[in-house]
């Protein structure tokens, strides 16, 4: 009764946004400054999911734990007295059912803890094969509600997998599910990037002998060389706000950061030190570009303007300081830091300062990216025996493994989709 | 292998110039890989005396022959004590004394024999990132370029390639398997 009722005022849901005191608190993510919110185990007693792989409580559990901003506080069935100890004002719950065409409805509700009246409602209608990314979309919609900013749950990783001696890059949704295979050729593929939109990524091969970058359209499946006239180039770093990509190219025994034009095809050298440039990646507004230079003799970390002007050094601590890369919101750097023959991951502020270990005697972490929210970085890590995809809280915390199997590298976190409503959803 | 195939493949093109009676025509392999033999199959086909074309023939067919096992001494020569040793230290792009040694001699072959090129490939251990990596195994193979080049060998005989740690000769974090995968590898070409 409560789901027609809930379909009914969906709208008035939606509406309700407005009206409803937005629980809005700027938090850093931190496990401990966390709100929590209770999640109730979805009613399933309609039809059979044993095709589902986890359920639905899981999911939103970990999307929501993720996002380091919320607390997530599972109960079997709603429970007051536990909400209320663990000061959850709001929790969720929600019901699988079914359809007679073989789809899914999944209702789900935010609800007061207190009143039980309702904040947002969804009903998605979905394939089985869909009922993850619609559980996403609303783990999303309530991380919003609760802490002001959108979730990530929606969007995926580009990553490397290593088989028999290959590897292909492959792209998977955020927690590491839904996996699929990108490129089947070369043998050895690596190095993915997103481009501005989840339709195009960038990677390099060796499929043609020299190191080269392609673009790949993913809605069309069609794949161009990009700079051919250039010998080797590696390290695409598409820009987040323009056509431009930066990569490297190695000539001559040098390595130089270049600027390309993706769609005129138009190239700009803009270091060219004898020493080795590196690993370019832009500011999230496109103006500054950061890159590591071993002009020193070990690889560190530099910041330059984005016509190549202004080179100036940033780290100083560590001997080999490579790949680093700008979080979405601005104000971090991370990056990889090799010390006897160890890597770790570090972040600092924009001028290098205010240093911050995140990994510790774990293996050999690399490959940091962080997601579009800014508040989670996947990386690799060698810390279980063999070299496997994680996540984790900005401060370090909350790190969970999501690839299992084979080796698992170099993820690259996709943008957001667009914020269009996604298929199968009924208001 | 793939080149001695080549070679037979266009010894076995020119033997059919060299049989025809047509007016001559300028027939160069097919294959771009081929070796350079196209200018003596010409003169070849224009010969009027059969013995005479027989005997240009066979010539090419033991040049050939001869030139093969020139590229494949040398980059047998080049790769078996490449492989062998340490030639790179950790991190580094400058030769050891050994490898100076060892890239004289193959200077001596290259500066006879001119219709041999060289493509030098720089690979590097698995430490570092992938992407210092990729530009360190540029900066190897150049310096080993560079060396041949102050000896006297044509620059754009050499071609330099990076791997980075993308293609380990041996798997293993051991500090005997770093030492085998940093190491230049070489595939000497027969020019066209």
């Amino acid at each position: 009764m409560m789901f027609r009722l809930l379909s009914l005022v969906f709208f008035l849901a939606a509406s309700a946004f407005a009206v409803v005191d937005t629980v809005y608190l700027e938090i850093s993510a931190s496990g401990s400054k966390a709100i929590p919110v209770g999640v109730v185990h979805f009613d399933k007693s309609s039809g059979n999911w044993s095709t589902l792989d986890e359920a639905p409580h899981q999911i939103l559990e970990r999307d929501l734990g993720l996002s380091g901003r919320i607390e997530p506080l599972v109960q079997p069935t709603y429970n007051r007295l536990a909400f209320f100890k663990g000061r959850a004002a709001y929790y969720i719950a929600g019901a699988l059912s079914s359809m007679p065409d073989g789809k899914v409805k999944i209702e789900c509700r935010l609800n007061a803890t207190q009143s039980q009246e309702l904040v947002i409602g969804q009903t998605y209608t979905v394939a089985i094969s869909q009922v993850r990314q619609a559980l996403h979309d609303f783990a999303d919609q309530v991380i919003f509600q609760i802490s002001g900013t959108r979730g990530v749950s929606s969007s995926r990783l580009a990553y490397v997998s290593k088989n028999n001696g290959e590897k292909q890059v492959f792209i998977a949704d955020y927690d590491g599910h839904n996996p699929r295979q990108v490129t089947q050729s070369g043998g050895m593929n690596f190095m993915p990037s997103w481009g501005r939109t989840l339709d195009k990524l960038y990677f390099v091969s060796f499929r043609n002998g020299p190191s080269q970058i392609f673009e790949r359209t993913l809605s069309t499946a069609e794949t161009r060389v990009l700079f051919p006239q250039i010998g080797q180039t590696f390290s695409p770093a598409p820009s987040p706000v323009s056509d431009e990509i930066l990569f490297t190219v190695s000539q001559n025994g040098s390595s130089d950061i270049w600027k390309g034009n993706l769609v005129t095809g138009a190239v700009k050298h803009l270091t060219y030190q004898r020493a080795a440039e590196t690993s370019p990646a832009w500011s999230p507004n496109g103006e500054a570009i950061l890159y590591s230079g071993d002009r020193g003799g070990s690889p560190q970390i530099y910041i330059m303007d984005s016509d190549g002007s202004d080179s100036r050094r940033l780290t100083y601590v560590g001997r080999y300081n490579e790949s680093a890369v700008w979080s979405p919101s601005g104000d971090r750097i991370a990056f990889t830091s090799m010390n006897n023959g160890q890597m770790d991951l570090f972040t600092c502020a924009i001028d290098g300062s205010d240093l911050l270990q995140l990994t510790n005697n774990a293996g050999n972490n690399e490959h940091p990216s962080w997601s579009p929210d800014g508040q989670i970085i996947s990386f690799s890590s060698t810390r279980s025996g063999t070299s496997q995809i994680y996540l984790m809280r900005r401060d370090g915390s909350g790190t969970i493994r999501i690839t299992n199997g084979g080796e698992n590298s170099w993820p690259s976190w996709s943008p957001m989709p667009s914020i269009e409503t996604p298929k199968g959803v009924t208001k | 292998m793939k080149h001695s195939i080549l070679v037979i493949a266009a010894v076995a093109a020119i033997a059919v110039v060299g049989c025809s009676k047509k007016t001559p025509v300028v027939v160069a392999p097919q294959n771009q890989d081929a070796p350079a033999l196209s200018s003596s199959s010409v003169s070849s086909s224009t010969a009027k005396d059969d013995s005479l074309k027989q005997a240009a023939l066979n010539a090419d067919a033991l040049e050939a022959e001869r030139l093969e096992g020139r590229r494949k001494t040398l980059e047998d020569l080049m790769n078996k004590l490449m492989s062998e040793e340490i030639y790179f230290e950790f991190d580094k792009a400058v030769l050891t004394d050994k490898a100076k040694d060892l890239l004289s001699q193959a200077g001596d072959i290259l500066s006879k024999e001119p219709k041999l090129s060289v493509e030098i490939e720089g690979h590097t251990d698995a430490r570092g990132t992938e992407a210092y990596n990729m530009s360190l195994g540029g900066k190897r193979a150049q310096s080993v370029a560079d060396y041949l080049i102050n000896y006297g060998v044509s620059k754009d005989r050499l071609i330099t390639l990076s791997y980075g740690e993308e293609k380990p000769k041996v798997e293993g974090t051991s500090e005997t398997a770093f030492a085998q995968n940093r190491r230049a590898v070489f595939n000497v070409k027969i020019k066209k």
